[in-house]
């Protein structure tokens, strides 16, 4: 079920709000583990009992890791469930990855190798739910916090529906004091459905029209400098406005609801350094892996050479976590590379460079990297960055990249602009100025515009969700 | 950090707080009472129904896989106020996203287009399946084609637009055409010539497609004709674009030798040809209003004229533009046989027809049509 589709907005968010902020206190968790499971069961009935098996392990286990704390068993029951839930997630996302590896060792070559593909789908989420559950059960492991006793409230949080199947990744610490006793407050409603239509409109308005545009290139017969450039510029706002987007409704759902989820986005494209974009761009993400990866390998506090080690794992991880192909492992490691240098050196000469050199250095590395991230091979990653600067001969522009330049520019201002933290000071700057004049009119009127702005928000996405095609979100096959 | 909204005072929040839950709550509310029509008229389409959770099936109950998708589209196409939420959109994308197109669709002067993009190889598949049946017919028939051009050619000059690529596609169709003649159409029409809110032409604008059809198949065609008008005419394009457009004219052109035309179509249960008119005005009310020209999407029609200038007979290949053209050509042959490849294939074509050897045929489609050769029913 889509956030942005009409099942979901006008069917059962309706229904999971009423019954989730009606419940009495001490049903609120069964209202909305009930309401999760609907949720998740619509889009994948099939994969329920994996999540709830997941669900029971990772409760299960934490249970006995609490009781055993600080000694072996604790130990023993923490790598048990945690090489369950690892599994799992190897077996539905990276099995064939790895039999394909085999097999191309084993038979270079071949259109198939010896050992047959178990082409499982892969179950919706399951990268978010699974890192979800391993943090809880790192943060008990380590005392950092006390295991969920109760099934029900520990299920509610494992089937969030508000995050469960693109994030943010919600730590079991961040929210177990909403879990056991949240206050529902008008302020807090207000300002979570606030930046759900934000999130929608990000998703609706902005991430699809982008979309459009990548598919108009993908799919098209034009190759040429100008159309590489709109598609790669296209993807580059439409990855980030669909999981900002994404990220946003989550947030304001739980806020709705009486959660505080973590940031997941702060302004990432306005980045100076690619070390700083990764600090802005899923945060949550960033942060589990440095938590439970790169901290417990070492961190910085290393030799170099470790160093090394610790960030060239770090961002294999980071790029497998993405998709199961060599692709995003790549991906992963070119960041790795980039970091590197930027740790070596690259930083240092950055912040002697005018802001505008840093920031196009911080673009151009981007840009490159989602021709990695959207290209099903490798070799159609190059061949589309090949593209970029015109390799193979092909023309400058045709006509259909200037149409959809003419199409698109005014969008794409929108898209830049929005991408900047310079609408919200415009919005703050305006809403002060009506503030500082102090008359009842300009009052009224302040506090009448936004509410009506995010009212209109709300029903010309709704608009594009009835005149839409399916337009699920990126971070869904993750 | 970004989106994360300021604080807003009581007021406001308590503002936000019911207009946006009322927004939810109303439509929520107006969508599960309101009963939705099964037919969209304006998008001219069967609107998608309440789908089945399970049936029972052999004794089996049976859980539908695909209901998350197909209550999707119930829930969409089910919505209170579909056309104006759809206008809503339309209007958001042209003027304030600033898009060109939505859905693929634009608007210069108030005449509308689709977004068409040439596909050489599917043109060139195209004409090998026509060449095809022209290999079967027999020899000694004159064989013709032309090209219409889709209405973008003519829309996109001087615009953003891409023209469609008519220019290609009369390349392609001039190199791998065997055993016809080409004749360009492309001087014959304008912007004009089409109706606004539709992808056909006019049929009162086909004058000159019929002098340059007859200048290269040798009949000097009746100019003599006079027009009933249906209105308002509201093409596929109109309910496609969503917002308002004022209703066109349909005109049926007659004459007194065309009054006494038999028109047949194939029962395609019976396979015999069943009798029929060639302005059918009934249809005008229909889904699709285009079909008042000889009954719309048919596999073959025939109009017989005792009254023709010549005893001649044409094979006219074609798809729906030439519903609206085949009436103008009844005074120069004395029998025209419709024939559309999409709705009959070319193997049943020929075990139904034993075609004349002194007949003339004439391949006459669209450029959408020649750019998606899978439609053609050619093996």
């Amino acid at each position: 079920m889509l956030f942005s589709g009409v099942t979901f907005l006008y069917y059962f968010l309706p229904a999971a709000l009423a019954l989730c902020l009606a419940a009495p206190r001490r049903w609120k968790n069964a209202a909305l583990l009930a309401c999760s499971v609907v949720f998740y069961a619509w889009g994948a009935p099939a994969y329920l009992p994996l999540l709830a098996a997941e669900t029971l392990v990772a409760f299960g286990a934490g249970l006995l890791i609490g009781r055993h704390r600080g000694t072996g068993k604790a130990k023993l029951f923490a790598a048990l469930a945690i090489g369950l839930l690892v599994g799992a997630l190897a077996l539905f996302k990276y099995a064939d990855f790895f039999i394909k590896a085999v097999n191309s060792l084993l038979a270079p070559g071949a259109d198939s190798g010896p050992v047959p593909l178990i082409s499982l789908a892969l179950p919706l989420g399951i990268s978010f739910y699974t890192f979800q559950l391993l943090s809880y059960l790192f943060d008990v492991y380590r005392g950092k916090t006390r295991a969920q006793g109760n099934l029900v409230t520990f299920a509610a949080y494992a089937f969030l529906y508000a995050q469960i199947l693109s994030g943010p990744i919600v730590r079991y610490d961040s929210i177990a004091g909403d879990l056991a006793r949240r206050k529902q407050t008008l302020p807090d409603f207000a300002a979570g459905a606030q930046r759900f239509v934000l999130g929608l409109a990000k998703k609706a308005l902005l991430a699809n029209a982008f979309a459009d545009l990548c598919a108009a290139y993908t799919g098209g017969t034009e190759r040429s400098a100008l159309f590489a450039w709109l598609y790669i510029a296209g993807y580059t706002l439409r990855i980030y406005y669909d999981f900002s987007g994404y990220s946003d409704m989550a947030i304001g759902l739980g806020r709705m609801m009486g959660f505080r989820f973590p940031e997941n986005f702060d302004y990432p494209y306005a980045a100076r350094s690619v070390t700083e974009f990764w600090r802005r761009w899923h945060m949550t993400l960033g942060a589990w892996f440095r938590d439970y990866v790169y901290i417990p390998l070492g961190g910085n506090r290393v030799s170099p050479a470790k160093r090394i080690r610790n960030i060239l794992a770090v961002w294999a991880l980071t790029g497998l976590w993405h998709g199961a192909s060599w692709n995003f492992v790549l991906w992963g490691l070119y960041f790795a590379l980039v970091m590197t240098l930027e740790k070596a050196f690259l930083l240092r000469a950055l912040k002697k460079l005018p802001g505008l050199v840093s920031h196009l250095y911080t673009l151009l590395v981007l840009v490159f990297s989602w021709c990695l991230f959207d290209s099903p091979t490798l070799a159609g990653a190059l061949s589309r960055a090949g593209e970029l600067v015109g390799a193979g001969g092909i023309a400058a522009a045709g006509a259909w990249s200037r149409y959809y330049l003419s199409s698109y520019a005014f969008l794409f201002t929108i898209g830049i602009l929005g991408a900047t933290p310079l609408p919200k000071r415009l919005m703050e700057s305006l809403e002060n100025a009506l503030a500082r004049h102090h008359s009842k009119a300009g009052a009224v009127a302040l506090s009448l515009a936004r509410p009506a702005a995010l009212a209109a928000l709300l029903i010309i996405s709704s608009a594009y969700a009835v005149d839409g095609s399916f337009n699920p979100f990126i971070y869904f096959r993750f | 950090m970004e989106a994360k909204p300021r604080g807003m005072n009581p007021l406001q929040a308590k503002l936000t707080a019911m207009l946006l839950a009322g927004v939810l709550l109303g439509l929520t509310i107006a969508n599960l009472v309101h009963t939705p029509p099964e037919v969209s008229k304006s998008e001219r389409r069967r609107l998608a129904a309440l789908p089945r959770f399970a049936s029972v099936s052999s004794g089996k109950l049976r859980l539908n896989d695909s209901f998350a998708e197909d209550f999707e589209a119930f829930a969409q196409d089910s919505f209170v106020g579909r056309d104006a939420m759809r206008a809503l959109k339309a209007y958001a994308q042209y003027n304030a996203l600033r898009l060109l197109d939505n859905n693929g669709l634009y608007a210069v002067d108030g005449s509308l287009a689709r977004l068409s993009a040439f596909d050489a190889a599917s043109a060139a598949r195209a004409i090998a399946k026509i060449n095809k049946v022209i290999a079967r017919l027999p020899d000694g028939a004159k064989v013709y084609m032309a090209a219409i051009p889709d209405k973008g050619h003519y829309l996109a000059r001087g615009t953003a637009y891409p023209d469609g690529g008519f220019g290609a596609l009369e390349a392609v169709i001039r190199e791998n055409l065997a055993g016809a003649s080409y004749i360009s159409l492309g001087d014959a029409l304008g912007r004009d010539s089409y109706y606004a809110g539709d992808l056909h032409w006019k049929q009162t604008a086909l004058s000159p497609v019929l002098a340059a059809l007859g200048f290269a198949m040798g009949f000097a065609a009746d100019e003599d004709f006079e027009g009933k008008e249906l209105y308002p005419f509201y093409g596929a394009y109109f309910g496609q674009y969503a917002l308002p457009l004022p209703g066109e004219t349909l005109a049926c052109l007659t004459n007194d030798a065309l009054a006494n035309a038999r028109v047949k179509l194939l029962d395609t249960k019976t396979l015999g040809m069943i009798d029929s008119v060639m302005y059918d005005e009934s249809l005008f009310f229909s889904v699709d209003p285009y079909s008042v020209y000889l009954s719309g999407p048919q596999p073959i029609v025939t109009i017989e004229n005792p009254a023709a200038s010549t005893d001649r007979q044409l094979y006219l290949f074609r798809d729906s533009f030439a519903s609206s053209l085949a009436p103008l050509l009844a005074g120069e042959y004395a029998k025209i046989t419709l024939i559309d490849l999409r709705y009959i294939s070319a193997d049943a074509l020929f075990k139904l027809i034993e075609f004349d050897a002194n007949a003339d045929a004439l391949f006459l489609y669209g450029s959408l049509i020649l750019n998606d050769s899978a439609l053609l029913l050619v093996g």
